[in-house]
């Protein structure tokens, strides 16, 4: 039975993608790479650029859009937009401070964009300079609201998961959530599997939060594909709780530590993608969690 | 983690641990002392100089300093290990615990202070470890009762002082180097381990490369100082061990980055990776490519 949910899990990501998306890729016009554009619902778009991907929100009075994701892929999302409308882009959210979602955005603060991020995120852009991150103008606590051209946006943090200055950017009246990292749909803890910055039990109440609080059918992740549906938050949150408990379980027994990530098996989860490369690698970070506190 | 990884004994520091026990008595006949398969003790003590001791529990160590006027203990490690620690006190002194220093805010260090805090004992830590204690709380790890937010502190108790020294970021945002007065050692917790590559199943979570390079040259550079007292393994490490972490991180930083920057694919720049160098060093092995995906992450996503 789970194994056809699961089956069915994967179809309707894909069918997600199929029946929403209406994927355009172009060439960039002002340097190298590939953006590949997806229509996801009214005014709202999502970009797949240098391995990542973002969003935008497209209003009568401006545009919202996400991670700028790179110095290359930056002027490929910006010219995207200049083709599906004349209105420019007010608003740049960073969904986290990783340098693989927010460098680039200058060309956007160039020309006239306000930059948001969580406040937490503050700390890592001072702490760990980089010359394509362009600092935020707007940072807030646990809810900021924008509203532009008669659209509504809610920006979210529902506290530390992967990393602790995460936005999960809702749309409302698309019932769509952007979640970047802390959930990448069918698959396990990438990043290597080393899960470095992460904050394993927020996680699951980070995303338990967001199940109780926001009303989305769907998601657009920061990797993978243009959409999935909520249950992907579901099923992400369902393989933390059951790692977490393999692995405290096997702590409680009185496993060596050493051996403790070998022995951790999951098979009701082994349809996502990387659970045979990663696991282990996951276990041992859950393992340093209960081990050190980090 | 720690105790399956940092220490697991290679044969050089069994040999150093070895000699190094013959060069200090442990002290108490107090404590149980329980031997592994490789003749390590699980609890021992060893008088470092006059009112200065070091402890240790299953591979992890910490010193405490005995004045006039009471104990300045340094991180309880866990309950079990606070109990014997506690009759190691006991065992040199009728004066209570006045203070518990903690090196930094990772549980496998500073669990199980409860029993000194009950005792009055008051907590000191960096005050940047105050948001881990908050952000990822354990019943078992008492709050700091004292902080501070500068480079150093000089915690006076009796006659002596314990200089606390903060580097930034290193092995933890808010880990301290301790310097005990009137002598030449520095205690130091995990930012060298004994004689290996940097440990934690080699996957250095709460790492920082940048600034451990920066703190390692900024000790080296410390004056007044010859011996390190590790946070695990054996009782003394020369100033050298220092040394050779930094030289160590540096070139697997170097070769990363270079790498990156030429563009070698990922999985290529890890598998092909050698360091000739330290190939000597404990756990060299199965912890290189760990240590270098971990740098790789850093200068791919800053973190």
């Amino acid at each position: 039975m789970k194994i056809f949910r699961a089956r069915i899990f994967v179809l309707s990501i894909v069918a997600a993608g199929l029946i929403l998306g209406c994927t355009v890729q172009a060439q960039n016009p002002f340097g190298t790479g590939v953006i590949k554009t997806t229509k996801v619902g009214d005014g709202l778009y999502t970009f797949s650029a240098s391995g990542a991907r973002t969003i935008a929100i497209i209003t009568d009075e401006g545009v919202i859009i996400g991670d700028p994701i790179s110095p290359s892929a930056a002027p490929l999302i910006r010219a995207e937009i200049g083709r599906l409308t004349d209105t420019p882009i007010k608003y740049v959210i960073y969904s986290h401070q990783h340098w693989d979602h927010v460098r680039g955005a200058q060309i956007f603060k160039d020309a006239g964009a306000t930059i948001v991020s969580h406040e937490n995120c503050l700390a890592h852009f001072y702490n760990d300079p980089h010359p394509d991150v362009v600092l935020p103008d707007v940072t807030y606590h646990v809810r900021h609201i924008i509203e532009l051209g008669g659209r509504r946006v809610e920006l979210w943090w529902f506290g530390p998961n992967h990393s602790d200055c995460s936005t999960f950017t809702y749309i409302p009246d698309a019932k769509i959530v952007h979640i970047v990292d802390t959930v990448t749909p069918g698959a396990v803890a990438g990043g290597g599997g080393r899960m470095a910055d992460l904050y394993p039990n927020g996680f699951i109440t980070s995303l338990q939060t967001l199940e109780e609080t926001l009303d989305y059918d769907l998601m657009i992740p920061g990797h993978g594909p243009p959409t999935a549906p909520a249950e992907a938050v579901t099923i992400r949150r369902q393989y933390q709780e059951a790692l977490m408990t393999a692995v405290k379980t096997e702590i409680d027994a009185g496993t060596p530590l050493d051996e403790v990530a070998a022995r951790i098996k999951l098979p009701e989860f082994s349809h996502l993608s990387g659970y045979d490369q990663y696991l282990a690698r996951n276990a041992q970070r859950i393992l340093v969690y209960y081990t050190i506190g980090w | 983690m720690k105790k399956g990884s940092d220490c697991k004994l290679s044969t050089l520091w069994l040999a150093v641990a070895i000699t190094l026990g013959i060069a200090f008595s442990p002290i108490s006949e107090g404590i149980a002392q329980q031997h592994n398969s490789l003749g390590i003790t699980d609890t021992d003590v060893v008088r470092l100089s006059d009112g200065i001791y070091t402890f240790s529990y299953r591979g992890l160590r910490n010193i405490f300093v005995v004045t006039r006027d009471g104990v300045i203990a340094t991180d309880p490690i866990s309950v079990e290990a606070a109990k014997h620690m506690r009759t190691a006190i006991s065992d040199v002194t009728n004066q209570p615990v006045k203070y518990v220093v903690y090196s930094h805010n990772h549980w496998d260090r500073i669990k199980g202070g409860r029993i000194f805090k009950e005792e009055g004992a008051q907590f000191v830590s960096h005050f940047k470890c105050v948001k881990h204690f908050y952000r990822r709380p354990n019943v078992e790890v008492m709050r700091p009762d004292i902080t501070f937010s500068g480079s150093s502190y000089d915690l006076i108790l009796g006659e002596r002082v314990l200089k606390l020294h903060h580097f930034g970021r290193n092995h933890s945002d808010c880990l301290i180097v301790m310097q005990p007065s009137d002598t030449s050692m520095l205690f130091i917790v995990d930012l060298v381990s004994p004689y290996g590559v940097p440990g934690a199943m080699g996957l250095m979570n709460d790492y920082y490369i940048n600034g451990w390079i920066r703190s390692l040259r900024e000790i080296e550079a410390m004056p007044n100082w010859q011996t390190i007292i590790s946070g695990h393994g054996p009782v003394k490490m020369p100033k050298n061990a220092v040394t050779e972490r930094r030289q160590y991180l540096e070139a697997l930083a170097t070769y990363v980055g270079e790498e990156m920057t030429k563009g070698t694919p990922r999985p290529n720049i890890f598998a092909n990776l050698e360091l000739p160098k330290f190939r000597h060093l404990r756990d060299y092995n199965p912890h290189l490519q760990r240590n270098a995906e971990r740098v790789g992450a850093y200068f791919a996503i800053g973190w």
